[in-house]
């Protein structure tokens, strides 16, 4: 039997679904078919689903953090053949939830890689989402035995942790990447070119709005037992409130609060004119005592800024973060580009989400805004020709060399 | 990122071109041809494998970002 009749035919319901994989298979002698055990995506229609599924995606957009897996598997999109794009993502419920709504209505296949439940930014940085998951997801899925082609589309978010030449040397396929955001997948599919805004990371009011919430539940579940231990119970719900007052503050006034990372934004926008209030407000400043009421209130200030400054670099790929100078008084990246090994492929700024590269006369390429760098090292790992070096690691490298 | 693998750009945007022009050549024709076998490209250009991988690598990338 074809492979097109096959997918005419393909069963609707689970039940039905294992009748038919009998009567179907049989003939072909092959009883595991991968198409047949592919999971073809319908989109959930009604008002119970969407009940059924509250839950879990009120927990999703709070406690955004938290890994949430989904079982890594081969989803079949659209009436997909055997030259389809093959896109690859990973095991994060939520991801996989937006990616799949995306691509409704197009042809083509969704491998879904395990990478520990989260999402692609964060899995490939700390290498959760890497080399291994993408030859297990290939193997597991049998793709190869659907597809003529052997080429996968990676979210461009991986360019951080996963090598395009290291995934051809290890499975033989070939890499490219598609859009930064889920919501141009479809374009990207129908056109195969990626524009200038495909490549860049954005942060508009909605996207801030969600960080908000979900860095709001992060923090009230992580730390709101220690002003509960040094204050008592009555202060967690004005804990948890001055919380969310901040980080929905801080992320729709990101652009405009002064200081150049968070903590100094959280400082200059919260903690100051906050400590400022409570102080005034307690007569201390008119030569009144500062009170306990007014102390304890100062010291939750003190860490509900602190604790929403540094917590955002690591939810927002749009800021460095500034724990490594704070801590160690050094930054962990500082990018040099060797002028002579530079090829002017741009493939470092098609992978940079903030476009910190620009090209000078002789097309090689400059690193003309090291402020907006966020320091993913996504230009690092990609560079062809390791024309780009941290010259903090090299230095580093001299260092313990010479001791 | 320094790698144990020794690559001559000149060799690497190469065969990216190389490639690139390839692909857009055949996509007017509505085809996709899988990238050559390295052994293939190691002849032609007179390169290593590693340059081979990265200069296919590339001309891919080029071609479905849309780089001209």
């Amino acid at each position: 039997m074809s492979l097109a009749a096959r997918e005419i035919t393909l069963p609707q319901t689970e039940r039905q679904a294992r009748a038919d994989e009998t009567v179907r298979a049989e003939p072909t002698g092959r009883r595991d078919d991968p198409l047949l055990r592919a999971e073809r995506y319908r989109p959930r229609t009604g008002l119970w689903p969407r009940i059924r599924s509250l839950p879990k995606r009120i927990f999703q957009t709070v406690f955004r953090s938290a890994p949430y897996p989904t079982r890594p598997r081969l989803i079949v999109f659209g009436n997909a053949d055997r030259r389809s794009p093959v896109l690859v993502t990973t095991n994060y419920d939520l991801t996989v939830r937006r990616v799949c709504r995306a691509l409704e209505g197009t042809d083509c296949y969704l491998l879904v890689a395990p990478a520990s439940g989260i999402d692609v930014w964060c899995a490939a940085g700390g290498q959760r989402f890497n080399i291994d998951s993408i030859i297990s997801i290939l193997k597991t899925s049998r793709i190869a035995e659907m597809v003529d082609h052997r080429r996968l589309i990676l979210p461009q978010l991986c360019a951080n942790g996963l090598n395009l030449f290291e995934v051809r040397r290890r499975t033989g396929w070939s890499a490219v990447f598609g859009p930064v955001d889920i919501a141009d997948i479809p374009e990207y599919l129908h056109s195969r070119r990626r524009t200038e805004k495909m490549m860049r990371v954005t942060f508009t009011v909605r996207e801030r709005l969600e960080m908000a919430v979900a860095m709001w539940g992060s923090l009230a579940l992580r730390y709101t037992l220690f002003p509960v231990l040094v204050f008592g119970l009555a202060v967690a719900p004005w804990f948890i409130g001055g919380l969310a007052v901040m980080a929905v503050a801080i992320s729709l006034g990101c652009f405009v609060i002064p200081g150049k990372t968070f903590v100094q934004k959280a400082g200059v926008g919260f903690f100051l004119p906050g400590t400022a209030l409570i102080l005034g407000a307690d007569g201390w400043l008119l030569g009144g005592g500062l009170g306990l009421f007014s102390l304890q209130w100062v010291l939750m200030l003190l860490l509900g800024s602190y604790l929403v400054g540094t917590s955002y670099p690591s939810y927002t790929p749009l800021w460095q973060c500034g724990y490594s100078t704070l801590f160690y008084g050094f930054p962990h990246l500082k990018l040099e580009i060797i002028e002579e090994d530079c090829i002017g492929c741009n493939l470092c700024d098609h992978v940079c989400p903030v476009e910190c590269f620009s090209p000078t006369e002789n097309k090689k390429m400059i690193f003309s805004n090291p402020d907006l760098c966020e320091g993913c090292q996504a230009c690092l790992i990609q560079c062809p020709t390791d024309a780009i070096i941290n010259q903090v690691a090299d230095e580093h490298q001299r260092l313990s060399q010479c001791q | 990122m320094s790698t144990s693998y020794e690559v001559r750009p000149r060799f690497v945007r190469e065969i990216a071109l190389w490639w690139q022009g390839e692909l857009d050549r055949h996509a007017a024709g509505g085809e996709t041809p899988d990238p050559p076998p390295h052994r293939e490209v190691m002849e032609r250009f007179g390169c290593t494998e590693e340059e081979s991988l990265r200069g296919v690598g590339l001309g891919e990338h080029r071609h479905f970002s849309g780089v001209e």
